[in-house]
């Protein structure tokens, strides 16, 4: 049977753990040479040595303008033109508003936002020679709802929305989509960080935090999954007409319904 | 394939949208059962998609606002097949009028197709999900489930009205492991969309060229109609996703015109 992304080219930023790798993992066994990018070089390239399919690892700041256009450059060179960008890399960082230091919030907004916008522009002249590409947006439910102490992540998210959609209406003469998957809370090491995090901060048990703040509104109190996440991932990635483009998918559980 | 052994309904699948997400399933290997208010149609579609493989369909008639056509309809498929995995709720109308002059009769009429057969599709495929701990409802509906627009007040009531319904129901069905979606796509060249055309020129008093061009196309990204295939992909997403984590969900498939 044919692969979904046979002979394609996919940079995914962020994809030496969590969820970035699982969407890279998804991808390889679908066939597309996939370019793990990572700011941890180290891990980028042992990640990409498991996944086989003449995966790469390239190390990636993509808050900096110059290693985002020589990362995307060297996989170019080394894959191929990109077809597919998952601009993916986040963290999370919480505080009340009144506290949040500005170099953190800076901090947040620059590897979400900027980092979205470098990859995105660094990718795009490959794929309007192309005439075709996708560019899937990491969001979150946080990209529609909000969340106390949240207040960098829930811009940074939001934001990205505005981006997808204007990529979408510029991309569009060219072939290239732009789309945003929202999870929910998936259980990776920045989830696990937070939960003693927001324990300490709201003054609550760290059971009450799982149980009602991150699967307080799901339909199941389930966590999203990494894998679920990637499947729609290859949906965006694969989808063969502009008819999704401009669009954001929840992915959880319920937590938030649009 | 990703819906081997799966039992189907979909509605409204004599034609159009209906009858592609019937053939993508049929394709992925489900048995579909074509309903359709229109028997003759229905069983003629589900001849044609079945192919050599008599028996991985059947026509029926359903009125969708009916209850005792829906329910019988739906006690033949599961009696036939042993229960019923995925339902796509997407017979629908079109009426176009100003509020003012809209008869009450016809938007009543509108909203019963929509809602009442949603409803009542839905009501009586839920205890054979439940029974099997699991299902995928999909309602048909619209970037009008999101968005407004002149001559439409009923289409666009009933189209927001089944973001409604299928949040509960997922709601309600998740512990039974039943999960529920909307499809909105933008405007695809059906019957359906042909039929308003020259409706909405002569309304709006603008040329039927103007009506595809500005009124329907006029918001997407790059001037084209949806698909039917683009719609039946979707469908085929929510029906063959193996988990919760995409239920109470509505995704837009519009070519860009109104971005979710």
């Amino acid at each position: 049977m044919l692969m979904k992304l046979d002979n394609k080219v996919a940079i995914v930023t962020g994809a030496a753990r969590g969820i970035g790798e699982g969407i890279a993992r998804k991808f390889a066994s679908e066939g597309a040479r996939v370019a793990i990018a990572d700011i941890d070089g180290a891990a980028a390239q042992k990640t990409a040595a498991t996944l086989g399919n003449s995966a790469i690892g390239v190390a990636m700041d993509v808050t900096d303008e110059k290693a985002v256009k020589a990362g995307v450059a060297e996989v170019a060179k080394k894959l191929g033109p990109p077809d597919v960008l998952v601009a993916n890399a986040g963290i999370q960082t919480v505080y009340p508003v009144e506290e949040f230091p500005f170099a953190e919030w800076k901090k947040l907004l620059s590897i979400h936002l900027d980092g979205a916008f470098l990859a995105t522009q660094a990718c795009l002249p490959h794929m309007y020679k192309k005439g075709a590409g996708s560019i899937i947006y990491m969001g979150s439910v946080l990209s529609k709802d909000s969340a106390v102490l949240k207040c960098a992540y829930t811009t940074a998210k939001h934001g990205l929305i505005g981006l997808a959609q204007v990529v979408s209406r510029e991309g569009a003469a060219h072939g290239v989509r732009a789309n945003v998957i929202c999870p929910s809370f998936v259980r990776t090491a920045l989830v696990d960080k937070q939960i003693p995090e927001q324990a300490q901060a709201l003054g609550i048990t760290e059971e009450e935090v799982v149980s009602r703040i991150m699967l307080g509104h799901t339909v199941d109190k389930q966590f999203t999954t990494i894998s679920e996440v990637a499947e729609v991932a290859l949906l965006f990635a694969s989808f063969p007409t502009l008819a999704l483009t401009g669009q954001s998918l929840l992915v959880a559980h319920g937590a938030y319904m649009e | 394939m990703k819906l081997d052994g799966k039992v189907a309904l979909v509605t409204g699948a004599a034609r159009g949208i209906g009858e592609a997400i019937a053939k993508r399933f049929v394709a992925e290997g489900a048995r579909v059962a074509i309903a359709d208010i229109d028997l003759k149609a229905a069983r003629e579609t589900a001849e044609a998609l079945a192919g050599r493989n008599t028996g991985q369909t059947m026509g029926i008639a359903m009125d969708v606002a009916d209850e005792s056509a829906v329910n019988a309809g739906i006690a033949e498929v599961a009696r036939a097949w042993g229960g019923i995995d995925v339902l796509v709720s997407n017979a629908g109308i079109q009426i176009v009028h100003p509020i003012e002059e809209f008869p009450f009769a016809e938007w009543k009429k509108l909203l019963a197709i929509h809602l009442d057969g949603a409803f009542l599709a839905t009501k009586a495929c839920l205890p054979h999900m439940y029974k099997n701990g699991g299902g995928s409802i999909i309602y048909m509906g619209s970037v009008h489930s999101k968005e407004a627009s002149p001559l439409k007040s009923a289409y666009v009531t009933a189209k927001h009205g089944l973001l409604g319904l299928a949040r509960v129901v997922s709601e309600e069905g998740a512990t039974h492991g039943v999960r529920a979606n909307v499809i909105c796509p933008g405007f695809v060249k059906t019957a359906l969309v042909e039929k308003q055309i020259p409706e909405q020129a002569k309304t709006l008093g603008i040329s039927e060229k103007d009506v595809v061009e500005k009124v329907m196309l006029g918001g997407t990204v790059d001037k084209e109609f949806t698909t039917v295939e683009d719609v039946a992909e979707v469908a085929l997403l929510f029906a063959g996703f193996p988990t919760n984590a995409l239920t109470g969900q509505s995704l837009v498939v519009s070519h860009g015109w109104y971005m979710n």
